[in-house]
């Protein structure tokens, strides 16, 4: 049994060990970024608390990447046909987009459980397919792009709808 | 620490706080040396074009982001007829072998 003071420490060493780890983190984060600090005038922050608070959007992730928006790759011609893509496909795109991403979400839902009893299921399948060519079924058995399958597509089966490697 | 703070200053401006990728920051750098804009001014008309842009951009996102959407879908799909088509023919095979033995015992009899 620990004690009360044993618990103690190792609760303060396990916090100053995720502190260092964080600040690990930090100085990995900040060695691949710049670090800027620009004074504005207080209209224009406060014209951006508006836009964000708008949208909905965070000051943490939104800032930087309204700086990146506002410094695009492309020439002003591609903005320009981007821009007139935009006023025709918006919608059609937002619509399909959401709808195949709803799709996405059920098919992979359901692929769960059925990975879970996929080496039963596969296991059942070999063991009736061979107890059909023992009964002289022979041509009744069929051919199966599962029948080739190893552990190695099982674990990327698994990897994929189990342990959600995938997203 | 990370992503952008504000911190105001004792003249009324705001001190945007923020991390940028390096590629962000050339571009900025790049375009406050073009417009032969300061820091300040430079900054406040970026963040006025990506706010101009959002829409824009957002459409851009969508449309990069779309196709590989497209392909999971794809792959998700073809693999969950797979995985039931393994179950269903089981059901169909146990049918077959439970037919064929009554048919052999009916035989018998």
């Amino acid at each position: 049994m620990k004690t009360d003071a044993e618990n103690t420490d190792n609760n303060a060493v396990s916090h100053k060990g995720r502190k260092d780890v964080i600040a690990a983190l930090e100085e990995v984060w900040s060695r691949e970024k710049v670090h800027v600090k620009i004074s504005i005038p207080e209209e224009a922050a406060e014209k951006l608390e508006e836009f964000l608070k708008e949208k909905g959007l965070s000051r943490r992730d939104a800032v930087p990447m309204l700086i990146r928006y506002g410094l695009p790759e492309e020439s002003d011609e591609e903005l320009e046909k981007l821009r007139s893509e935009k006023e025709s496909k918006m919608n059609r795109i937002w619509g399909e987009y959401a709808t195949t991403k709803f799709k996405a979400y059920v098919y992979f839902t359901e692929n769960g459980p059925l990975t879970r009893r996929l080496p039963f299921s596969l296991a059942k399948n070999r063991s009736l397919k061979r107890q059909l060519t023992d009964v002289g079924l022979l041509s009744l058995v069929p051919r199966d792009e599962w029948d080739g399958w190893d552990d190695a597509v099982v674990d990327e089966y698994f990897r994929k709808y189990v342990f959600r490697s995938c997203l | 620490m990370w992503g952008a703070r504000f911190h105001k200053t004792n003249d009324g401006n705001m001190v945007v706080d923020v991390f940028l990728e390096h590629g962000t920051y050339d571009r900025f750098k790049a375009f406050q040396t073009a417009s032969r804009l300061d820091e300040t001014h430079a900054l406040v008309q970026v963040l006025q074009r990506g706010m101009t842009d959002y829409w824009l951009q957002e459409f851009k996102h969508l449309k990069e982001s779309y196709s590989p959407l497209e392909k999971m879908f794809t792959e998700f799909k073809r693999e969950n007829e797979m995985l039931k088509a393994i179950e269903r023919e089981n059901e169909e095979l146990e049918n077959i072998l439970k037919d064929n033995a009554k048919r052999r015992r009916e035989a018998k009899t």
